[in-house]
């Protein structure tokens, strides 16, 4: 088992490296112009983006602490920051210097599979509920690797659509997976998860309804990254997808009602329309894309903060599944 | 919260029981039988690429399912909608 008290002293590091940086970063956007208009809001104000940085300083803030006590971690550390900091440089080079197409966004974080295999963090045996462990020696980390990071990356990513859906819905991801982590004495793991909850949560204070500041890709990308890693790590691919299920439904939603890889600048008609109150209400055009949103709020309009609370239900709902399914795995 | 969106929450906790209940039924009935036809010295491969098709064969059919589902509940969603919209028209 980890030291105890070290690891709880690293997340608590990491959320108040987060909670402390967050807002002059934000600060530095805003004065540097890198903003985005909040859609939501009736008078559309100008929020500075890529805040989700900081969540990646937390994580390697937490970790650093953490390694510098117990050396014996330190491959673990670097394969899971690495696969991070990969998937953030890209979401910074899609928000700041150069926006990238969809299939160049998608192919850029393969790449943050890399590390894991290079320091062979990963057993080729993902366990299904029943079923046990499929013994994938090739397919494993040369497919199924760089999907599961590019598809949860992307998906974390595609969930960052309104105030706190993203950080919020990461924070109950990360505990509970955090939780299934210590059932299966995966004590890495839930180290790791735990400071990713820390650290979303931290963001999660200054992104919540009305925001002060965005995470950018830089931040959406390095969390679903994390997730992935996380899930590599400590063989909990199953168990990740279904407490992601909400992220993974919304995307699955999108691709298949545009038929094709889309950014988000890349659609014409918006899935969801302000309307008086303010609340969001559900786009009737044939061409808009069909989101968790929209199908949230298609049989009536909602404000911001309900449709986010929806989102966190879902996510309460997704992880007691995972939750479930543990047990379920552990008994038999 | 949970009046709002019952009818979204009730079809994902449909999708979890539908994928364990395929994963038990892979377990308990399809591969037993992958284990009887396959023996001999290449046994042990063409079973794990056997339970391995069987399984993504499983994960494709109830994606599909699921994908038509979800947007056919989404359009049912929106038509009620409209119809709610459109009373509040006629009492006003």
């Amino acid at each position: 088992m980890l030291p105890a008290f070290t690891a709880a002293l690293s997340l608590l590091l990491g959320f108040l490296a987060v909670e402390r940086l967050t807002e002059p970063w934000a600060r530095l956007m805003l004065r540097k112009g890198i903003c985005g208009r909040d859609v939501h809001k009736p008078d559309r104000p100008l929020i500075p983006e890529m805040g989700g940085v900081t969540i990646v300083v937390g994580l390697a803030v937490g970790m650093g602490f953490f390694t510098a006590l117990n050396p014996e971690f330190s491959l673990t550390a670097a394969a899971f920051l690495s696969t991070v900091v990969v998937a953030a440089v890209v979401g910074v080079v899609d928000d700041w210097l150069r926006p990238l197409s969809p299939l160049e966004k998608v192919a850029a974080v393969t790449l943050a599979a890399l590390p894991l295999l290079i320091l062979g963090m990963y057993t080729p045996y993902p366990v299904l509920p029943f079923v046990g462990g499929l013994r994938l020696t090739l397919i494993y980390p040369f497919i199924f690797m760089p999907l599961l990071v590019t598809v949860l990356a992307n998906s974390v990513n595609m969930l960052d659509v309104l105030n706190g859906s993203m950080a919020g819905t990461s924070t109950i991801s990360a505990l509970f997976l955090t939780l299934i982590a210590v059932l299966f004495s995966q004590w890495e793991t839930a180290f790791l998860l735990g400071l990713l909850a820390a650290c979303t949560y931290g963001f999660y204070r200054h992104n919540r309804y009305p925001a002060e500041v965005f995470p950018g890709d830089g931040g959406s990308l390095a969390v679903g990254a994390a997730f992935a890693a996380a899930a590599i790590i400590g063989r909990l691919e199953v168990l990740t997808l279904i407490v992601l299920l909400p992220a993974l439904i919304n995307g699955s939603l999108i691709l298949s009602s545009l038929g094709r890889l889309v950014e988000r600048r890349g659609i014409k008609e918006r899935p969801t329309l302000l309307v008086a109150g303010p609340r969001i209400a559900a786009s009737p055009s044939r061409q808009a894309p069909v989101t968790l949103t929209r199908l949230m709020v298609a049989s009536q309009p909602l404000r911001e903060e309900e449709v986010v609370r929806g989102f966190m239900a879902l996510n309460l709902l997704t992880g007691a599944l995972a939750l479930a399914t543990a047990l379920f795995m552990l008994g038999g | 919260m949970l009046g709002k969106f019952w009818k979204l929450y009730a079809a994902v906790v449909l999708f979890w029981v539908l994928c364990l209940e395929a994963a038990w039924l892979l377990a308990e009935l399809y591969m037993p039988l992958v284990k009887t036809w396959t023996s001999g010295e290449l046994g042990a491969l063409t079973s794990d690429i056997l339970v391995w098709l069987g399984v993504l064969f499983t994960l494709a059919v109830i994606l599909i399912f699921f994908r038509r589902f979800f947007h056919a509940l989404f359009w049912y969603e929106l038509s009620l909608g409209e119809e709610k919209r459109g009373k509040q028209r006629f009492s006003q």
